[in-house]
Order: C-alpha cells, then structure tokens, then sequence
C-alpha cells in the first residue's frame, strides 16, 4: 500500500475513534441524567416538602432531609467563606513568595483533592468521638472543610487576575494596603469569588461520604445541631439500598432534587464566570 | 492627616495579620488531619504493625484485621477506571481541540464537564439499580466468552456475571474521572502553540500525527499531571464504589467479576457501626493510609504540573 | 514596470498566482493578486504590518485550510496544477511546499528525529538511507558540524540560531521544490540572522524560495525579485535591484525611503 494512503487511513480511523470516544462520554451523561428525571419525576409529589422521612413500608415525603440538608449546607458556607477569602487573599496579596504561603498554598491543594471521606473520619475523630455523639453540628463543620480548600483556591487565582495597575493607582492615591485590596482588588475580582463560592456550594450539596460519621441521619424532625441531623445524601443513600420500595421511591426522588439542584448551581456559576471573563 | 496615616497603617497590620491567621490555619488543618488519625489508629498500629499491610484478613468478631483486601480493591478499580478513561478522555480532548467546529467546542465541553458536576451518591444508585442488571445480563456474559477466552488475561473475565463487582466499579470510577483527565488534557494543548502545530501540518502532516508525535510529547508532563489528578479522584471516591463494588471483605480469586471491598467502601458500610477500639482503630487506619496514597498520587502530580509551568515559562 | 514584467515572463514559474483573494471570514486580505514566482529564485515580500504578505504564503501551502472561515479563490498553480481548486490533496502539495515560521518551531524530539520524522511520512527509507538523508540536510542548513555529535540530544537545547537551521533542515530533508520562508530571522540575533541569509544563497541553487520579511535591507540583500504588497493589494513587484533603486510606484517609494510603515 502506498505510504500515503496508509497515513490517511490512520488519520481517519484515528478520527472516527476520537469522534467515538466524545459520543462515549455523551452516552453517559445522557443515559444517568435521563434515567434520573424518568425515575425521579414520577417519584415527585407535593408530600415531598410536607411529611417527614417515613418508616419502611410507608410513605411520607423528604421534608426533614431537605431542611437539615439546606441547614447544614448553609451554615457551612456561612462558616467556611469568609476564612476562606481571608486565606485567600493572604496568599494572593501578601504570601506570594513567603514560605508560609507557597506552603499553604500546595497544602490547599491537596486538601482540595484529599477524599471527602477522610475528611469525615477527621471531624469524627476531633469532635464526634469526644461529644460521643453524631451530631448536625459536627456535619457542618466536616462539610466547611470541604468548602474551604475551593474558595481559598479560587479567590487567590480571581485576585491574581486583577491588573497590577489597578492596585498601584489605588496606592498612589495614598490609600492603605487593606483599604486597597477590600475596595478596589476584591471588588474587582467580585464575581470570581462568587464564581468559586458557587462551586463549593455545589460539591457540599452532594456529598454524602463526610456526612456518614458526623451528621448521620434522623427519621424525624429535629433542628437542634447537638442531634444527629436528617439530610438528603445520606437519606438517598439509606433508601437506596434498601429492600422497600416506598423508600427507593423516595430515594428517586431525592435523587432528582438533588441532582438538578447541583447541575443548575454549576451552570449558574459557569454563567457568573462568564461575566467576569467579558470584564476583564 | 496624620491621624489618618496611623490608623491606615494599624489597620494594614491588622488585617495582614488576620489573614496570615487564616493561611496559617489551612496549614494547621492538613497537619491536624494527620496527627488526628495517627492518633486515632493507634490501637491499630501497635498490635498489628506491618502486617496490616499484608494481610487479608477482615474480621470483626475475632479482632483481627488486615488491609490487604480493601487495598487490592481501591487499587484495582482505581487502575481499571485509569485504563478506560485514558483513551477515552484523550480522544474527547482531542475532538474539542481539533475536530469539532467551533461553534460546537464549546456545548460539548460544558457537557462533558458536567458529568463532573452529577454527585457521587447519582452515579452510585444509579450504578446500583440501572447500570449493574444491564451490565450483568448482557455486558459481562459477552466480555467472558471474548476477553475470558484469552490466554494470561482470561481468568481476570471469569465467573459468575453478577452485575456489581471490582469491574463494574471500576468501569463508573471510569465515567466519573473522564471530565476531570479531559479538562486538563484540553487546558494542556490548547497551549501547544500553533506554530508548532503548524510546523507539522507545513511537512505535510496529519491531524493524527500532528497530535500524537507533537502535541502530545510537547504536552506529556501536563497529560501525566491530568491522569495522576483523576486518579486521585479514582482512589478517593466513595459513594458510587460503595454501592456497586458488592462489598465482599474477601479475596479468593483474582477475577474482576467478583464483587470486593475498597477502602471507601469498607469506611462507608461498616464506620458507624463499628465497636470502638480496635475495629475502630482498624477502620481509621485505613482511612490514613488511602490519604497516604492520594497524598503521594496528588503531590506527584503537582509537582509535574508545576515543572511544565516553568518549563513553558521559560523560553518554549 | 512594463520592461521588467517582461523580463520575468521569461523565466519559469513555480508557482503562478492569478485572480487570488482572499478572506478571513467577511473580511478580505488579498485583493487580485497576480505574480509568478520565478524557479530557483529568491522572491522577497515587503509591506507593512497586516498588507497581507504572511497571508499569501500561507496560501501557497493552504495552511489557512487549518482554520474555519478563512478561504481563498482564483487560482494558484504549483508545478501547473491548481492547489485551490476542491480534492486537492494537502498533504501532497506540502511535501512539495515546505514551510519555515517567525520563531524556531523544533519538534520535542532529538535532532535526528526532528530530520527523520518529516521525512518518514512521505517515504520509507532503510536506517541506513535514513541516516545519509539527516546528514545531507543538516549538511544543507550548515548544522551538521556543530550537531553530528549530539543527534540523540532533544532539538530543544540549541541556541535560537541554531533551532532556526535545525527547521530549515527539517523543511529540506524533504526535498520539496518550494520553501516558504515567514519572517525566518524576526526572532534571531544578528549574527543568526547572518548565517541564515547565507543558507538562502545556498539553498536557492537547489530550490525555489519565497520569503517574508520585515526587514528591507534582508530584502535587498537575499531576493531576486521583491514584491512590495499594501493593504492586500500587489503595488509592485520586479527586480530587487530596481524596485529598491528607481521603484515605479510612490508608495512603494515611501515605503522604501522609511515615509511610512
């Protein structure tokens, strides 16, 4: 065969297996988000939102699990961001070349990847085995450490996109180094920050592995953070695996909320990105 | 004015230190993290010493415990998933880089990104109820009669078809870290610059040869820095593994049908049940030694992430 | 301007251009370009930035087929065949086209391969033929003897100067009729910039050559012919000699005594 043509037919086989392996990766996504919206809307009902967690073999709806989730999620926010961008601007403004911050800065990576898991073991050996409890509240805590890692990362890279120009004609109105990074760079760098607070938010409400040693799971309506706390991850987890079917219906549902949830604040932090990029 | 100058410069030291209070304190987490395990493994560690490592031996009631059969799990479905979404991410990364029309590039990305974006407990329950019968009835009895006939690689393709299992474990693993090895694959040759590429198409090169002899050696430390990064995922993941690995603490033979146990999982099933003391200890321990190996895993691929930047920094 | 036409209609074209446009997108680059460049000649482009030079050499070799929206029409013969027209074969007309950028381009490889890796696409040659074709290009870009003892070492550890003739050598193992040079010495020291207008003198014996360049004392120094572009359009094009002496147009004459561009 001709040394030419040869080429040209790895080329295209080449070609059609790498068109292959983008419709493999679409398959996936199509297959997951349609089994999800085929078995979870037909799972959604309005007792959803009005009745608790049931016991097997009975229905009821997801209420508790919802609040504790949407609880627990945002007081971990609450808790996480504003040490997050603190860290982060440390890093970004002051600890560029010092040794505690190229340290801290590879330590935040590897926090950001450490396996959520781990994570829930550590907040259970500090604080759940000590109180001798699970409890909300130690949820919380296990969830703030996932979520910061993701905002110290994304506000250090949001600041170091702000021009330096910017900062020097802020000083060389005589103005004080905080005043110049809380008015003009963090202002600047605003939806950046929003953009990686997004994100976070987006990781902690799916996550169920932290949650299994330190919030647990509660049948039943509780809002005191010193109890083991009802939550939606670790309800789907419970119900899925379980032999009832009112549960796996319930488990369908949650699925759902959950997923759709998570992919629209992704999509809604990739829509926030976007306007920074067109600042800039 | 002068009023003024002091309290700016009070307010500088302030908040530097504030923030420096805060850097310092992501520090002392990581290092907490370790010492707090450590710590908590520590009845583990003494009585069982090395041999934890290499025993297989998972049981609760007699108080003996070993890592060898959840390690074996976390390890192989780790490398299964490695083995499917290397090919598969490379060829995404190269049709959004070089196939796709424009116009195109940027809808499919997104979508390839959001596999990432679907939480784990999805991919598990799903993996569990719709994926594993399907796979199980049609896909593994096919892959026996095709894969298990071969010589060496046979018996890892035998057994009964059960659905879940170390493959099916690995083969979601797979999905899950296909966005995370294409988004760097991507980021990667999108900096190849084009006159490199263009120096190869000039010679009378192909998109294939062009990506395969020049884009990719030209990228190969941060294509290693993307796939280090996935398998951190990999190793790191729990809840899909734990539905669908079938939680099996036992090791009889080496065919990837069987159902098993990884680090993860065995965390996730059996932690908030377990006795305190030893079990616990045993439990924890493992728990440190999957942060050992992503530790490794995911420093390793800073590091060559890093080279590549000063490498294209300086001078390429 | 007529005369020197002339003159240069004599001669043998490689490469004809007639009725060439071009366009990125809606825009377009080249207006009604016609020129002949003239077989183992050194034709020089000059203009200023964005007259659509660098666009039409990357024409001769259909690189712009690399990126959506940009096309040309008209027609442009390479050895008497139609490199615009559909179904022409790519991957052909640059083994006969070869191509040398702004900037060293080496290939992550070691010096041998960057010769041979070129070469191997378009012919199958034993060890041994292999080996004699890198020497004899490396030979032609005068880098053998500062290279022969280290070919296993990565191109990417020569000096600037050195990358650049490493390319060109990569560019002539092929043994193409054409080479394409953009702007070859736009990122070199001087004494680089020297030693490749020398190669020029050299290469022009064995093969046709086009060359970009900013620099007009470059121009003068290693064309034959030097054709003077302004905003797409072909003002002039003759001998060097006389378009650099007595040009016929006024903004080529500007653009030459340094009134503008």
């Amino acid at each position: 065969m001709n040394l030419r043509t040869q080429r040209k037919i790895i080329n295209a086989i080449a070609l059609v297996l790498s068109m292959s392996a983008m419709a493999f990766g679409l398959f996936w996504l199509v297959w997951i988000l349609w089994m999800v919206i085929d078995l979870g809307v037909g799972a959604l009902s309005f007792t959803l939102f009005t009745e608790n967690t049931p016991p097997p073999g009975s229905a009821g709806g997801l209420k508790n699990a919802i609040v504790g989730s949407g609880i627990m999620v945002g007081l971990a926010m609450l808790l996480a961001t504003p040490v997050a961008i603190l860290a982060g601007i440390y890093l970004a403004e002051y600890g560029k070349r010092t040794v505690l911050g190229q340290v801290t800065r590879f330590v935040n990576d590897i926090l950001l990847s450490a396996p959520s898991i781990v994570i829930g073991l550590f907040v259970y050996a500090i604080y759940v085995a000590n109180v001798g409890k699970f409890s909300g509240m130690s949820g919380i805590v296990a969830l703030a450490l996932l979520v910061l890692p993701v905002v110290v990362r994304t506000t250090e890279d949001m600041l170091a996109l702000v021009p330096n120009a910017l900062r020097e004609a802020a000083f060389a109105l005589g103005a004080p180094k905080w005043k110049v990074i809380l008015l003009i760079t963090l202002r600047s760098a605003k939806t950046g920050v929003i953009t990686g607070i997004l994100l976070a938010l987006a990781r902690i409400s799916g996550e169920t592995a932290p949650l299994l040693f330190t919030a647990l799971s509660n049948q039943f309506w509780s809002l005191d953070l010193s109890e083991p706390m009802a939550n939606l991850p670790v309800t789907i987890y419970k119900f899925a695996m379980s032999p009832f079917a009112d549960w796996q219906q319930l488990a369908w549902a949650g699925v759902f909320i959950i997923t759709m949830g998570v992919l629209l604040l992704n999509i809604l932090a990739r829509v926030v990105f976007r306007q920074t990029k067109a600042q800039h | 004015m002068k009023e003024e100058t002091t309290k700016g410069k009070l307010g500088d030291l302030l908040f530097f230190n504030l923030t420096r209070a805060f850097a310092a304190l992501t520090l002392a987490l990581l290092v907490g993290i370790v010492i707090s395990l450590i710590w908590s493994a520590l009845p583990s560690i003494t009585t069982f010493g090395f041999g934890f490592l290499t025993s297989s031996e998972w049981n609760p009631p007699a108080e003996r415990f070993g890592a060898l059969v959840p390690m074996y799990g976390t390890i192989v479905t780790s490398l299964i998933a490695l083995v499917i979404a290397l090919p598969i991410s490379f060829g995404i990364a190269l049709f959004l880089t070089e196939l796709s029309p424009t116009w195109l590039r940027r809808p499919l990305g997104i979508a390839i990104e959001l596999l990432a974006g679907i939480p784990s407990i999805v991919y598990g329950i799903w993996g569990l109820l719709v994926f594993a019968p399907i796979f199980g009835q049609y896909v593994q009895p096919w892959i026996a009669k095709t894969l298990g006939q071969l010589p060496l690689i046979g018996p890892f393709f035998n057994g009964p078809a059960l659905g879940i299992g170390i493959l099916a474990a690995g083969i979601i693993l797979a999905i899950m870290i296909i966005p995370f090895i294409t988004s760097v694959m991507r980021d990667v040759f999108e900096l190849t610059p084009p006159m490199l590429k263009e120096s190869c198409y000039g010679l009378g090169g192909t998109t294939w040869e062009v990506v395969w002899k020049v884009v990719l050696p030209y990228t190969r430390v941060g294509v290693i820095g993307g796939v280090m990064l996935g398998l951190g995922r990999a190793l790191g993941e729990t809840m899909a593994v734990t539905f669908v690995i079938g939680n099996a603490s036992l090791l009889s033979n080496f065919s990837l049908f069987m159902p098993g146990n990884s680090i993860t999982s065995a965390l996730a099933n059996e932690f908030s049940e377990a006795t305190p003391g030893l079990y616990t200890a045993a439990l924890v321990e493992l728990g440190l030694i999957l942060f050992v190996i992503t530790f490794i895993v995911l420093s390793l691929s800073k590091l060559l992430l890093l080279s590549l930047e000063k490498n294209s920094g300086g001078g390429h | 301007m007529m005369p020197v036409e002339q003159t240069i209609h004599t001669l043998t074209p490689a490469i004809s251009i007639r009725n060439l446009n071009f366009y990125y997108g809606k825009a377009i680059a080249l207006k009604n370009i016609n020129l002949d460049i003239i077989k183992g000649k050194v034709t020089a482009f000059i203009g200023p930035s964005g007259c659509g030079k660098s666009t039409l050499l990357r024409t001769i070799n259909r690189m712009y087929d690399l990126y959506p929206g940009q096309r040309a029409d008209g027609e442009l013969l390479v050895g008497g065949v139609n490199i615009l027209a559909k179904g022409v074969d790519t991957i052909a007309l640059r083994a006969q086209v070869g191509m040398v950028f702004q900037k060293p381009t080496p290939f992550p490889m070691s010096i041998y391969d960057n010769i041979a890796f070129g070469v191997s696409m378009h012919e199958k040659l034993s060890r041994n033929q292999m080996d004699d074709r890198v020497e004899w290009a490396l030979s032609k870009a005068a880098l053998w003897d500062e290279v022969k003892d280290k070919l296993n070492k990565p191109g990417t550890g020569l000096s600037g100067g050195q990358q650049q003739r490493l390319c060109i050598a990569r560019g002539v193992a092929v043994k193409p009729q054409v080479l394409l040079l953009d702007e070859p010495t736009s990122a070199l020291d001087p004494i680089s910039t020297m030693r490749i207008e020398e190669l020029i003198h050299e290469l022009k014996q064995e093969f046709t050559i086009a060359i970009v360049t900013h620099n007009m004392q470059q121009a003068a120094r290693v064309s034959d012919y030097t054709a003077y572009m302004y905003l797409g359009e072909m003002v002039e094009y003759g001998n060097t000699d006389e378009i650099f002496i007595k040009p016929q147009d006024k903004r080529t004459e500007d653009y030459i005594t340094g009134r503008m561009g």
